[in-house]
Formats: structure tokens, sequence, C-alpha cells
């Protein structure tokens, strides 16, 4: 491959106003060398980045939802992300390569976090270091899966009822918050909390169902 | 509560301390809680990007970017001692959407967004791809959007704002094929040659800041703000500049071209007449106003832009389309006149801006969509209102986006929210009403998430009313106030929600009193179990004379909770709650000045 990126630009870690979950908020744009022209080369180094930007390529959307499974401010979740994958690089060296890298770069974000709550003072402790263990080897083994699951969560989708559809849409499209719907309802802030609860599991179900008879076929 | 319902509340913000312990133990000591937690926490992520809806159109693998130049630096990062760091990273970011697009071969890179207003669409959904950010990288392909507004940061260095409904592609970082909507470029220095084709009509940029629309009767309009462009017609020898403040219409059939006539002109222009060549010229030093040439036509338009410093007073009659005030960094207004008459289906305000009716009457949010006021970081907004109508035909959020605000003064006339009606969003609001009303018929949100002063309401005459809500401090706001000085205001709402500890409410009172507000349904002081909630802060008015000695604060048919927190201010008195008669009363009222 003759061309390599060599311009990047830093992008704002900003996500959008909108608090959308933004997948792409720590990604760089990449662009190609003018045609004609040739990288630098520097063999080693540039094997050596390559294979780190591959790893945490396949590790970087398990490490996101570790982090969010433990800290609720999306721009916080973002900017720890961001801290992990500059310490992936700063440690790559020290990588051992018989372990799985996502299990590496979910350890660098444990610790992030830990550092986060204690930073925070507040959310001090809050899980046990087993608790995390267990929701890191969770988080690590749901990666493999998650594009089916995505992709069964479009079909599953399908299968609500009007309302439970509306109230998705309400809730997710509109970005309309419990607080919200519950007074263009005319219900409690409660009741709403407990019907999306509802609809996710059996959101969960059915994604569950459509995995698992997917799986004999693979 | 089930341990998924208990996973889900923590999830949201709202688990309970035994909650929370439950959801901690379960973690430590059963591995499939935590994987429910982790499937939920990915539910939640593959939710909000199908929801997102704002996706990347797969882009037929159209040739990689055909023209590259050598690129300048305006987006380059400045901190060259990690270059090797950010290539690592940047790599990352493009082999990760290889990831997501497993059969797309790698595309390079032409254009980053970089702003996008929340209402953005793409028109057609591809689920594969990913949600629309700041920061998303465009490969060359198509993109369509059916509203809002874009700003792209081709690789070139060229600037390209987008207006929505827009249908376009991004064929390379410097040349764009415009099918429908209206483009605006700034082209830096380095880039001259940028390319923008509509109808086979290509505008070549000469170094320079310029516009592209291409209306739905297929005649594309060229207006250059900057420097100059060449256009010629695909497969023709004629080549014809259009110079700084030009603008032409094009007319593929005929390959005619007409003039539009300057930029000074056409703002000397009644807006009937750009009516008929939207969309309106930026102008950037002109302050004359529009003249009244025929004060009794009602027009059309597709897009007003006010420009940077930029002052137009209208005194017509408007009908729809969409209104956009400043640029950022400068500032802009429009003042409606007693015979004038606006109604926009999308306002943005950008830079520091000025909305003044003096009469007349402006109506926002014609359609479905929402009118978010202020987004752009660093934007102010004075609403002032002296008389006439404002009205809100559909929601309306006051500086939605972090670090804007939002001064609004309602002198007289009237404020008809007919949707619900958001001060402010992210960033800071104020409302001072000195007369006039302001009639809610849905929900008055007054709150922020960002704001780092109070959300403000204070009302020292005029009316306040129903038969909508007034909902103090949503969500983890900033402190939300309303105040009520002395006894000239009139506050009759529906309901009064206090939805958090931050709300407060405040009542200055004067020797003669002070208004209560009256509550036809409910006053709700109680949120999520809490029996108290919010603040109850009552002062004196600086005068010597005596107080009255008993006084109503609030009148309601129901009540639920209690003020949390009372706080005097140079008086003294007993908070009475009296749910027989439907009050709340401060009595034994005295004077206590400061020991």
């Amino acid at each position: 491959m003759s061309q390599v990126p060599a311009n990047r630009s830093h992008m704002p870690k900003e996500s959008g106003a909108s608090g959308k979950h933004s997948v792409v908020a720590d990604s760089f744009p990449v662009r190609p060398l003018p045609a004609g022209t040739r990288a630098m080369p520097a063999p080693d180094h540039l094997r050596l980045m390559r294979e780190c930007t591959a790893a945490w390529t396949e590790a970087q959307q398990p490490v996101r939802r570790f982090i969010r499974s433990l800290v609720r401010d999306h721009q916080h979740v973002e900017d720890l992300t961001q801290e992990v994958a500059v310490t992936v690089v700063d440690k790559f060296a020290e990588y051992d390569r018989s372990r799985s890298f996502t299990a590496w770069a979910l350890g660098i974000a444990r610790n992030k976090v830990m550092n986060y709550w204690s930073k925070q003072g507040r959310d001090r402790h809050r899980f046990d270091p087993v608790a995390l263990d267990n929701l890191m080897a969770a988080h690590e083994e749901l990666h493999r899966s998650a594009e089916d699951r995505r992709e069964a969560l479009t079909g599953c989708l399908g299968k609500l009822d009007a309302a439970d559809r509306s109230l998705l849409d309400q809730h997710y499209g509109e970005s309309m918050s419990a607080a919200t719907l519950a007074d263009f309802l005319g219900i409690t802030t409660n009741a709403i909390y407990i019907r999306l609860h509802r609809i996710r599991r059996n959101l969960l179900a059915c994604i569950e169902r459509t995995i698992s008879r997917q799986e004999p076929t693979r | 509560m089930t341990l998924d319902d208990q996973i889900q509340a923590y999830l949201d913000g709202t688990a309970t301390e035994p909650d929370m312990q439950a959801v901690a133990a379960a973690l430590r000591d059963d591995p499939t809680a935590a994987h429910l937690l982790a499937r939920h926490t990915l539910l939640r992520e593959l939710l909000e990007d199908e929801y997102a809806g704002d996706y990347l159109l797969p882009a037929e693998p159209l040739p990689a970017a055909a023209t590259h130049r050598p690129i300048r630096s305006n987006w380059l990062p400045q901190f060259a001692g990690t270059v090797a760091l950010l290539l690592l990273i940047g790599l990352a970011g493009a082999f990760w959407r290889l990831t997501i697009l497993p059969n797309t071969p790698p595309a390079a890179t032409v254009a980053i967004v970089a702003a996008a207003s929340p209402d953005v669409r793409w028109q057609e959904l591809a689920p594969d791809l990913p949600a629309l950010a700041r920061g998303t990288s465009l490969p060359a392909g198509p993109v369509k959007i059916h509203k809002g507004s874009l700003s792209l940061l081709l690789s070139s260095g060229v600037d390209l704002t987008v207006e929505g409904p827009a249908e376009f592609d991004l064929q390379s970082d410097m040349q764009v094929l415009l099918a429908a909507g209206h483009l605006h470029a700034v082209v830096p220095e380095g880039a001259e040659g940028f390319v923008i084709e509509a109808a086979g009509l290509r505008v070549v940029d000469l170094g320079t800041e310029f516009e592209v629309t291409m209306p739905a009767d297929g005649r594309p309009l060229v207006a250059v703000s900057r420097g100059a462009v060449e256009t010629s017609f695909v497969n023709s020898a004629t080549r014809m500049r259009i110079g700084e403040a030009e603008r032409h219409r094009f007319d593929p059939t005929t390959r005619t071209s007409e003039p539009l006539g300057t930029l000074s002109d056409a703002v000397a222009m009644n807006l009937a007449t750009l009516a008929q060549s939207p969309p309106a010229p930026r102008a950037k030093t002109s302050r004359n106003p529009i003249d009244n040439a025929n004060p009794s036509t009602t027009t059309e338009f597709e897009s007003l832009v006010i420009a940077a410093d930029t002052f137009i007073s209208l005194d017509h009659s408007q009908n729809k389309g969409r209104l956009q005030l400043g640029e950022p960094g400068d500032s802009s207004g429009l003042s409606i006149l007693p015979d004038g008459s606006l109604t926009v289906e999308h306002a943005q305000v950008a830079g520091h801006s000025r909305l003044h009716l003096t009469g007349g009457m402006l109506t926002l949010g014609d359609s479905q969509e929402q009118a978010n006021l202020c987004l752009t970081p660093g934007t102010h907004l004075d609403l002032v209102i002296d008389s006439g109508y404002l009205i809100t035909e559909n929601v309306v959020r006051l500086a939605t986006g972090r670090e804007t605000t939002v001064d609004m003064q309602l002198n007289g006339g009237l404020v008809e929210a007919r949707r619900p009606f958001v001060l402010s969003e992210l960033g800071g609001g104020r409302l001072l009403q000195t007369g006039g009303q302001f009639q809610v018929a849905s929900n008055l949100f007054l709150h922020s998430l960002h704001a780092k002063q109070p959300v403000r309401y204070t009302i020292r005459a005029g009316r306040l009313t129903g038969p909508g809500s007034l909902r103090l401090a949503d969500g983890q706001s900033a402190d939300a106030v309303l105040r009520v000085e002395g006894t000239k205001p009139t506050i009759e709402l529906g309901r009064l929600i206090i939805a958090s500890d931050r709300g407060v409410l405040e009542f200055l009172i004067d020797t003669t009193g002070v208004s209560p507000i009256t509550v036809d349904q409910e006053i709700n002081l109680s949120n999520q179990g809490s029996r108290q909630q919010g603040t109850l802060r009552l002062s004196a008015a600086a005068d010597d004379g005596p107080l009255p000695i008993q006084l109503v604060l609030l009148r309601y048919r129901n009540r639920l909770g209690r003020f949390a927190h009372v706080e005097f201010d140079g008086l003294r008195g007993e908070v009475v709650y009296d749910d027989e008669a439907g009050e709340v009363r401060l009595e034994n009222i005295k004077r206590q000045l400061d020991d």
C-alpha cells in the first residue's frame, strides 16, 4: 500500500448538542497524500502503528460501552474513551501479545474509570473490583455479537405495538426526556420509566431469541 | 423491583440507594448480572443509533477524491509534537469505519461534519452507517438531508454550509454536484478552483465566498459575497465572471443568465422581489431598511438571511420560509414594525442578534419543525417585544446550544406559546416582563442544563397566563427562578411544577404586598417520592413603608408536597399551607432590618 495517511486533524471531542451518543466523536479524519507523493519510510514504526490501530479499532466499541455502563455523562464517556485511546498508543509497546488486546484495553479503561470516580468524589467505589472484572468480561463477549444484535433490533422494533413504538419515537427520536413525556401524556414520570423498562426488556428478549435462532446456522 | 428494573433505573440515573446496592452486589456475585448490564448498555446505544436517523448514505463507492491538492494547514492540528499519536488515533478512526462498513472498500475522507443542527436528518436510512455527529468523516458520495443545516469542512479547506432540504454529490474535496437546495462555500486561499455544478452549470471559484442555490424551478442562482467566480455551462466555451456582490440566475435550457442586481440593490429591494429570487442576499454592510413599496402585498419566500451587520425593518407581510439572523461573530437584527407580519417555518440565530417587535406579528414554527434558536456557541439573542404578537406554533427552544444566551423582554403585546416553550435548553436565559401578556397553552419550561447563571423569569407587570403549565428546573438543571415583584403582575396558570430542588419561587414584597400565583389545578412540589422540593424566597422591597401583615402567595386546587427551603430577606413571617382554602400564605409578616 503506497498511500499512507499523512495528515490528520484533531477533532473537538464535543459531541452534538442533542446529547446523542456519538459513535465517531473520537475518530479522526484521514487524508491521503497527494497522488504521486510517497510517505516517509519508517517500516518498524509503521508496522507497529498499524498493528495498534487495527487492535484499537476492534477494542474501542467494547471499551466505550464498558465506560458507558459506569459513567452517566455522555461527554465524560467520550473523554474517558479518548484517554484510553491515548494510553493504548502510549503503552502499546508494553502490551503482552499473548493476551487479548481488548481485555488489555478494558483494563486500562477500568483504571481510568476508577480514577475518574475518585476525582468525582461522590461515586467513589460504586462497584468493587470483582464487579468491574465481571463487567469487562461481559462487554468483551457481547461485542462479538453486537452487529448481529443491531440487525436483530431492527426486526424487533418492527414487532412493537403502536403505543410502545410511539413512546420510543418520542423518547429517542425526538429526545424527549421522561419528565417531558410524562407531562405530554399526562402520566407520572415514574410511569414513563416503567413503560420504557418494559419495552427495553421485551426488545432484549426478542433480540436474544433472534440471535439464538441464528446461531445453529453459523 | 426486579434486577432488570434496578439495572435500568441505574442506567436512567434514577436508582435509589437500596437499588444501587442491589445492583452492586449482583454485579459482584453474579456474572449474569454483569451480562444484563452490558446488554442494556448496548441496547441503549443501538436504539440511539437507530433513532439518530441521521445516517450517511452508503455512497455508491464513487471514485475517491479526483483532485487532491496540497493541503493547507487550517484544519491540521496545532500539536505537531503529538503527530505520531494522532496518526494512530486517526487510523483508528478510519479503520473503525471499515468495521461498520464491511462490504465497502476503504473510502477516502472527503469532508468532516463541523457542525450540524439537531434537526438534521439524512433523508434515507442506511442502518449500517454511523449516526451523524460533529466529527463524522464523510467519504465521496451522494448526500441528502431533508431539513436542518449542516456545516462541512472539506479536506481541501473549503467550508461548505448546506441548508436542508438539499441533495448533492460530494464528488471530491474540490467538486460538488448540487441537485437541490442551497450551498454556501467559503473557499480559502490555496483551494481556488473549487467547483459547484448545478444543472450543467459549472461555478468555478476564483478565491471567494459564494452561494449556489438550486430551486425547484431548475434555474440555479449564483451569488458572490467576496471575490469572484467563473461560470460556464458544461460543453460550452462561453465563460462568465461574476464579481463581488453580484447575483445571477441561470437558465440551463436557454443557457442564458440574468443579473439580479448587486447586494446593496437587493437590500433596498422590496422583499416581494426577493420572494421571486430566493435566497436573499448576504448583505455585509448595508443598514438600509427595506422599502415599503407595497405594504399590502403578502408574499412567500424560501429564505430570509439577515447576515452580518445588517439590520432590517419589516413593515409588510411575509409568509413562510426560513429566517436566519446573523453569522457567528457578527451582529444583525430584524425589527417588525406595526404593519409588518412574518411567518417563518424555521428560525435560526447566530452571532449577536436582535429580534424586535414594535408591532405587527411574528409567527415561529409554522410547520412540524422545532425552532431551536441560538444553537451555535457564543450566540446571543435579544428578543424584545414592545407591542404586537409573537406566536409560536411549535416547540420553541431558546438558547438551545451551550454557551448561548437569550435575553427576552416583554414590555407589551402578546406572546402566545401554543406548544412547549423552553427557556433555555443548554444555554442561559432571562426573561423580564414589564407589561403585555405571556400566554402558555402547553408548557413553559424554565431550565438549563449548562447555564452558569440561574435561568430567570422576572415579572414586574403584565400577565402570565395558562391554561398551560409552568415547569421549573427539569432535569439536572441550573437554578430556575420565577420572580414576582409587587402587585402589578397577574399570574394565572394551569399547573405549577417545581421539578427539582433547583426550582425557586421568589416574591419581592412591597408596601402594597405581592401578587399571588394562582394555579387553576395543581401545584406540584413533589417529585419521585420526595415530598419537599425547591425554594421559596421572600424578600422585602427596600422602602420604609409598612408591609402587609398577611399575604396569599399561591392559590391552588390541589397541592403536592411543600417547599424544601424557605429563605427570608429583610422580613420575617410564617409560611402556612392551608389546603382547605387552597392557599399558601405568609402570615405575621414583619420587616426585619439587618442586625
